[in-house]
């Protein structure tokens, strides 16, 4: 059974500075995925970590299910909430199915270690993203965009039913993005909610139910992406002129489509 | 270029009864070694007749140079080279980097300290060890102290508190052999800071082995969580682990294992900084498998160094042929792996 997340006027601030997010509130549902967008620096990293309970709230709450994840012990917030970063760095070649088996750290007992059900777990998830012939390989030493997969697999691993990602196609190659966009709808359609950021306004028109755009710490607008995504919100977000065009694909009359495009 | 892991690593199935083997060939080959021939089987008589009833084929003078001389040295170098190399596996993966030794929060310098001013006060071999041991620790706290002023809870914080706090024991040291006799407690100083097992004895061995093994133990306990801490403090604390609690854990291990070892051998390095990466060349950075790996390989090679030591006509201090045997060897180690450093 999926789960909720439920953002009610959060606000937050680092110790001893000015407040960086302010009364942001929203609500995404199993089977649904809420594109955030905004400049750099608007808070997206931020609230996710807020979302991950890494971060103390200043005020306001936010519940998984029926539960404020800071009454949850950090174990039980894990089993619900897995977490893709941008990247990770590792100073040392954990292999692949090291890193995906690392997913299954929520579910283990103090002192113990994975066991065959969980290998067999971590190997799933690896043929679920089509990446098994990757696991003995180092995880320093394969392509961006396969590393990108490797750190879906270990949330998929992770078996929890919400899933936050944080600009999950940053610097991957066009393909790799456009296949990263494609498994977080089949992620969402199997009854994941999902929270992603992106840089990319079209990213939130191919594979968002939902989007919120950010600035200054706010969200300043919120709906469904063919509401908020258009050329009057985007050009004065990013104070450049950008115009959100309506097309459809060659030969497909009915197959109406949204992209965004910039005036250089 | 990419390397599958499985052509690069050894099955662990494979190397550690391997390396368990050697190891142990190598602590019976160590009792042959010295002024006082002795014959393997007597070895193995004399060591077996600790557990069975054997009637005794051999000199008083021989059970007491095997017993009493020879196995508690042979012990100490497994025991401290085993100590060494396991802190430093376990500093190496907590701080992400590659270049860390089991010195990098001040325990040995601490420990110097500890010992030089021990020397300096004329305390008694057993006083030496103690003040070295408790100097260690002390040392390790300042830094933890220091780096909490800034509260930021970054490594670098830590890292560069322990610089601050081994170079002001450095200098300290310095200050203690400037004012020590230069007859007498000068060269003491000097030769234990330079490392060694010469002076050890049954009692030392097994006060150190108390601390050492408390802290592997703790240590294998939590392998599970400081393979997870290379993920960094978010990927860590997404994946549920208390990145704080688990850091304090490996850092209070490896210091007290850390301070045994010095008090125990005074100032033996490269090794914690060697070994570690000797290990992870030939099983992976699991921790599971990195830690053990490092014990057997940091015993087996202390070992081997301080045999080279005994058999030598003048006993070289322990601390400068590692030093003399790590460094290039280092170099060596470094031009295997640096492709994975870049």
């Amino acid at each position: 059974m999926g789960l909720s997340v439920e953002v009610a006027h959060l606000s937050y601030g680092y110790p001893n500075q000015d407040i960086l997010l302010r009364d942001i509130s929203f609500t995404v549902r199993a089977g649904e995925t809420l594109c955030l967008l905004g400049p750099n620096g608007s808070g997206k990293t931020t609230l996710l970590l807020c979302l991950l309970a890494i971060h103390q709230l200043a005020a306001g709450s936010v519940s998984i299910g029926t539960s404020n994840i800071h009454h949850m012990s950090r174990k039980k917030l894990a089993r619900e909430i897995a977490y893709v970063p941008q990247s990770i760095a590792t100073a040392f070649p954990f292999s692949v199915f090291d890193m995906v088996l690392m997913g299954r750290t929520p579910h283990l007992s103090k002192f113990s270690v994975a066991s065959a059900e969980d290998e067999e777990q971590a190997g799933g998830a690896l043929e679920r993203l089509g990446i098994i012939h990757l696991k003995d390989r180092a995880f320093n030493e394969i392509s961006g965009g396969e590393r990108q997969l490797v750190l879906i697999a270990r949330a998929l691993c992770q078996e929890a039913r919400v899933m936050i990602m944080d600009e999950p196609t940053a610097s991957l190659d066009y393909g790799n993005q456009i296949r990263i966009l494609q498994i977080i709808n089949e992620l969402r359609d199997s009854g994941y909610a999902i929270i992603v950021t992106t840089h990319n306004p079209d990213h939130a028109l191919l594979a968002a139910t939902h989007a919120a755009i950010m600035k200054n710490g706010r969200i300043v607008f919120h709906g469904s992406p063919d509401e908020i995504i258009t050329s009057q919100n985007l050009s004065g977000l990013y104070a450049t002129k950008i115009h959100v065009l309506k097309t459809s694909f060659p030969g497909e009359p009915g197959s109406e489509v949204k992209v965004c495009i910039p005036r250089m | 270029m990419t390397h599958e892991m499985k052509k690069r690593f050894l099955p662990i199935s494979v190397l550690l009864p391997l390396l368990g083997g050697l190891v142990a060939a190598l602590f019976l080959g160590s009792f042959l070694l010295g002024r006082y021939p002795i014959l393997p089987g007597q070895v193995a008589e004399i060591l077996a007749s600790r557990f069975i009833h054997l009637p005794q084929s051999w000199p008083d003078t021989m059970e007491t140079v095997v017993l009493k001389i020879r196995l508690p040295r042979i012990a100490a170098a497994l025991l401290v080279g085993g100590a060494l190399a396991s802190s430093g596996a376990a500093y190496q993966s907590l701080f992400k980097n590659p270049l860390v030794s089991p010195a990098i929060l001040g325990v040995s310098a601490g420990a110097g300290l500890g010992a030089a001013l021990a020397m300096l006060l004329s305390l008694p071999w057993f006083g030496v060890q103690a003040m070295a041991f408790g100097f260690g620790l002390a040392a390790v706290a300042c830094t933890l102290s220091i780096s909490k002023i800034f509260s930021t809870g970054a490594m670098t914080v830590l890292v560069l508190a322990g610089l601050v706090v081994s170079a002001f024991c450095e200098a300290l040291i310095s200050t203690a052999k400037y004012v020590a006799d230069p007859i007498d407690k000068l060269p003491s100083i000097t030769f234990w800071l330079m490392g060694g097992l010469a002076r050890v004895g049954p009692r030392d061995v097994t006060l150190a082995a108390f601390p050492i093994c408390i802290s592997f133990i703790v240590l294998y306990l939590v392998r599970w969580q400081v393979n997870v801490l290379g993920l960094g403090e978010e990927g860590a604390l997404a994946l549920g682990v208390d990145s704080r609690r688990i850091k304090i854990i490996v850092i209070l291990a490896t210091t007290l294992m850390s301070a045994a070892a010095v008090s125990v051998a005074g100032v033996v390095g490269w090794v914690g900084l060697l070994i570690p990466h000797i290990a992870r060349m030939l099983v992976g950075p699991n921790f599971q498998v990195l830690l053990p790996v490092s014990l057997l390989l940091g015993g087996g090679y202390l070992l081997l160094v301080d045999d080279l030591v005994r058999s030598m006509n003048v006993e070289m201090p322990l601390g400068i042929l590692t030093a003399i045997i790590g460094a290039p060897f280092f170099v060596f180690v470094m031009t295997r792996v640096r492709r994975r450093w870049a």
